[in-house]
């Protein structure tokens, strides 16, 4: 959703209408791995915060191509979380594999371009303005 | 003799009331220009430098975005582990199947 987001949140999330769910794909290697897994580790520690990092990793999605354990840690402190947890949680052969794990799931489900948008059952692929959402929006919150 | 005095005060009042009156209007609109072209300088400068001093607030809030926080309380994990943000009961849910990259 990406720079339609805020306007969503704002309009639909925030007034009760729409429920948003981040599934992870992992389409390009190490750097979508460790980005995810940065986002695992720090929603341990609270969903808002997972929200809050969300929002930072897109933000810096750039730096994300060559970032290491180290530029994690740092976002990770940055969103606020305990940094001890955090490196615990990183560094845990059984988060790596709750991250991988949604990946594969969503592969059986037969999702493999990103981003894919499931809404109440009806699947919109690729990039779409605000009112393309807010059209399928209002059609699912009357048909309910 | 009087006639004479008479000129010179005539003269005296001619070049009073003809150059009093100019010369103090001049200065003083000169003097509400300048004063206002000030306050506009000043209001300019001020709200030139709000912007500056709001710079780093601005810089703190990219760091903790507000959208993030903005749904604070609505936030929540799902039982297969994925992350939602909204009413737990809202009418429509929308999965984002997405990277960070």
């Amino acid at each position: 959703m990406l720079g339609t987001e805020p306007q969503i949140i704002a309009s639909y999330v925030e007034t009760g209408r729409v429920k948003i769910v981040f599934w992870p794909v992992l389409n390009h290697g190490d750097p979508s791995i460790y980005s995810t897994l940065t986002a695992e580790c720090v929603g341990q520690q609270g969903s808002d915060a997972f929200w809050t990092v969300h929002e930072l990793l897109f933000t810096n999605q750039r730096d994300l191509w060559t970032a290491g354990r180290n530029y994690y840690v740092d976002t990770a402190v940055r969103v606020g979380v305990d940094q001890a947890t955090f490196e615990a949680c990183y560094d845990s052969p059984s988060s790596l594999d709750a991250v991988l794990a949604l990946d594969n799931l969503r592969r059986q489900r037969g999702v493999f371009n990103q981003p894919t948008f499931d809404v109440n059952g009806q699947i919109i692929a690729g990039l779409h303005s605000y009112e393309v959402f807010a059209d399928v929006f209002d059609r699912m919150s009357v048909e309910r | 003799m009087t006639r004479l005095w008479m000129i010179v005060l005539l003269a005296l009042l001619a070049a009073c009331s003809g150059s009093a009156t100019e010369p103090t209007r001049a200065p003083a609109a000169a003097a509400t220009d300048t004063a206002a072209d000030d306050a506009s300088v000043e209001t300019e400068s001020e709200t030139a430098g709000e912007p500056a001093e709001l710079e780093p607030a601005v810089t703190e809030v990219t760091d903790q975005p507000e959208e993030a926080t903005s749904t604070a309380g609505l936030n929540g994990r799902n039982e297969d582990g994925t992350f939602y943000r909204g009413a737990a009961d809202a009418p429509v849910t929308i999965i984002e199947y997405s990277d960070f990259l």
